[in-house]
């Protein structure tokens, strides 16, 4: 794509000022725009480059750990790299490496935009990012070392996840006093979204990391509180940040406010309210009280309302404009995320129902449905945030069209294939394992060949993340493509530029 | 705060959904459509429409 092909034309279709004294409203909301992304540019960037070197970091432990899985001899005498270890430091580089950081990068910009102020303390920031990211590099290592908890999600040895919840803290600090600064008076359903995940955060982390090392919990119990903490990391951490993202993108992108913020409002309640109950129907037909489990999958079941509302608003508020998903890779991403939490939400139910779970428990399913929420939901949201923001924040635009839609498609096929064989795999498997008469080994050659089709789509979503490294690597030593418009409304842009265009 | 204040709050208007937008990106306005679609398979001469890039960025005057 050569850059001509881009039609652009002049930043705004607002009055010009025709002399120097002569200054619009306009020109100054550019201005107050303009230094509120740049006053974001240093700390967001920071957490973006390392969200993106764990996603690399990441999708090279999962290739290893779904290799793994059909050829168990590989490096089986290297006790660092046997399955048990890699396995989980492939999920916690992926959870707090990626996602968390590229949702906290995403979430500080979205945050300067709408409280309308310019970053205060962005050194807050920057220690915290570089925390993270000591805390995550010291997780792994441990997990790889053979410190593991060898619960989901909370595998980082308890000396991490201290140095993890400094850098949360430092974070949180900034969070609130950018909020209490904050220009804009209503706040947002998407400001709603992101303070939620800034306070729930910390309560399911420190509530898991004290019940679990500091108080711990008896027995079976321990199980318990694990899943509960992994389901709501997704939901409540991880899934917060991907809805008040889309909250913000859809409308901005295709320039028509949300459908019905009523609507939006009954969705952020009843999701924040249904959604930490859930956890205990991973646990169904195992030795925990039945209230426990029922009480979750009653809850689970629940969250069709803020599925519904959240899934018609973001559809009402589209239609009509789906064609723009052509041109812009934001709506492309964050609308295959919104889709994606719909049906991720809807797998959610039918695999937390008794007559389901007592087949797709302990099976492959299983991961099925968590790739659908973490990647194809969450990871896709965020890829569409930051080809929104980097633009904004480097000044310059994507180079190539081409490596957006190959990162697209492959991320897209990738999942979809890595989700349909996971899942099929997994009801096979759990088939095969409810089957008495059938040795367990069987169970094994059933499942052999999803896992081959696994590793293959893994090889596609390899392909789409090196890309997106590779791009967004050119977007920050300054080689993106030179332009002014639409993306970005920098009014301190050379007119030489467009002119070169 | 009053509860009375604090229901007055939680009365949102449809009004609020448009915070988001300003002046340079008004309701109305597309942002950041910035590729340039080629369909895989392109029409023949005869049913070809005009180039669809230039025509559906919503900046374009």
């Amino acid at each position: 794509m050569t850059p001509a092909e881009i039609p652009l034309k002049a930043p705004s279709a607002a009055p010009v000022a025709t002399s120097a004294t002569e200054v619009t409203r306009s020109d100054v909301e550019q201005v107050e725009r303009a230094l509120i992304d740049a006053s974001t540019r240093v700390p967001v960037l920071m957490f973006y480059t390392s969200a993106v070197a764990w996603l690399v970091i990441g999708t090279i432990l999962a290739a290893y750990t779904s290799f793994k899985m059909h050829m168990p001899d590989l490096f089986g005498d290297v006790a660092f790299l046997t399955w048990g270890r890699v396995r989980p430091a492939h999920m916690n580089s992926m959870i707090y490496g990626w996602a968390s950081m590229a949702g906290i990068g995403t979430a500080i910009w979205l945050m300067a935009r709408l409280c309308r102020t310019t970053l205060r303390r962005p050194l807050l920031l920057v220690a915290g990012a570089a925390f993270w990211n000591v805390g995550v590099l010291v997780g792994l290592g441990g997990i790889l070392a053979g410190h593991s908890t060898g619960h989901q999600w909370l595998e980082f040895p308890p000396y991490a996840a201290i140095i993890l919840f400094v850098a949360y803290t430092l974070v949180v600090s900034w969070a609130v006093l950018m909020f209490q600064h904050r220009r804009e008076g209503h706040i947002y359903i998407t400001q709603w979204y992101l303070i939620g995940a800034f306070l729930w955060f910390p309560w399911l982390y420190g509530a898991a990391q004290i019940m679990m090392w500091v108080t711990p919990l008896q027995g079976v119990m321990q199980a318990a509180m694990a899943w509960w903490y992994a389901n709501n990391i997704m939901f409540l951490w991880l899934g917060s940040i991907a809805l008040g993202t889309a909250y913000y993108m859809i409308p901005k992108v295709i320039g028509r406010p949300v459908y019905s913020y009523h609507l939006a409002a009954i969705g952020f309640w009843t999701y924040a309210l249904f959604s930490s109950w859930t956890g205990m129907q991973r646990l169904v037909d195992g030795p925990f009280p039945a209230w426990m489990v029922t009480a979750s999958i009653a809850a689970s079941i629940l969250t069709i309302i803020p599925v519904a509302t959240v899934g018609l608003n973001h559809h009402m508020t589209m239609r009509g404009n789906f064609g723009l998903m052509r041109y812009s890779p934001t709506l492309r991403f964050t609308i295959f995320g919104a889709i994606a939490y719909t049906v991720f939400s809807a797998l959610g139910i039918l695999l937390s129902l008794r007559s389901v779970a007592s087949y797709t428990q302990f099976t492959q399913a299983s991961v099925a449905y968590t790739h659908l929420g973490t990647y194809a939901f969450f990871t896709m949201t965020m890829f569409g945030a930051m080809y929104y923001i980097v633009p904004r924040l480097v000044g310059r635009e994507w180079r190539n069209a081409g490596l957006i839609k190959l990162h697209f498609w492959s991320s897209a096929y990738g999942v979809g294939l890595m989700v349909l064989m996971l899942f099929v795999g997994g009801v096979m498997q759990g088939q095969d394992l409810n089957n008495t008469a059938l040795p367990f080994t069987e169970s094994t050659q059933t499942i052999l060949a999803y896992l081959r089709g696994r590793s293959l789509s893994g090889m596609l979503l390899m392909i789409a993340h090196l890309i997106f490294a590779f791009h967004f690597g050119m977007m920050l030593f300054g080689l993106g493509r030179t332009a002014t418009v639409p993306t970005f409304l920098n009014p301190q842009q050379d007119e030489a530029a467009q002119k070169s265009l | 705060m009053t509860l009375a204040k604090l229901f007055a709050k939680m009365k949102l208007s449809q009004k609020d959904a448009e915070v988001i937008f300003d002046r340079d990106e008004p309701v109305g306005k597309s942002t950041d459509l910035v590729m340039p679609w080629r369909p895989l398979f392109r029409r023949r001469k005869a049913n070809a429409s005009p180039k669809r890039t230039s025509q559906t960025h919503s900046l374009q005057s």
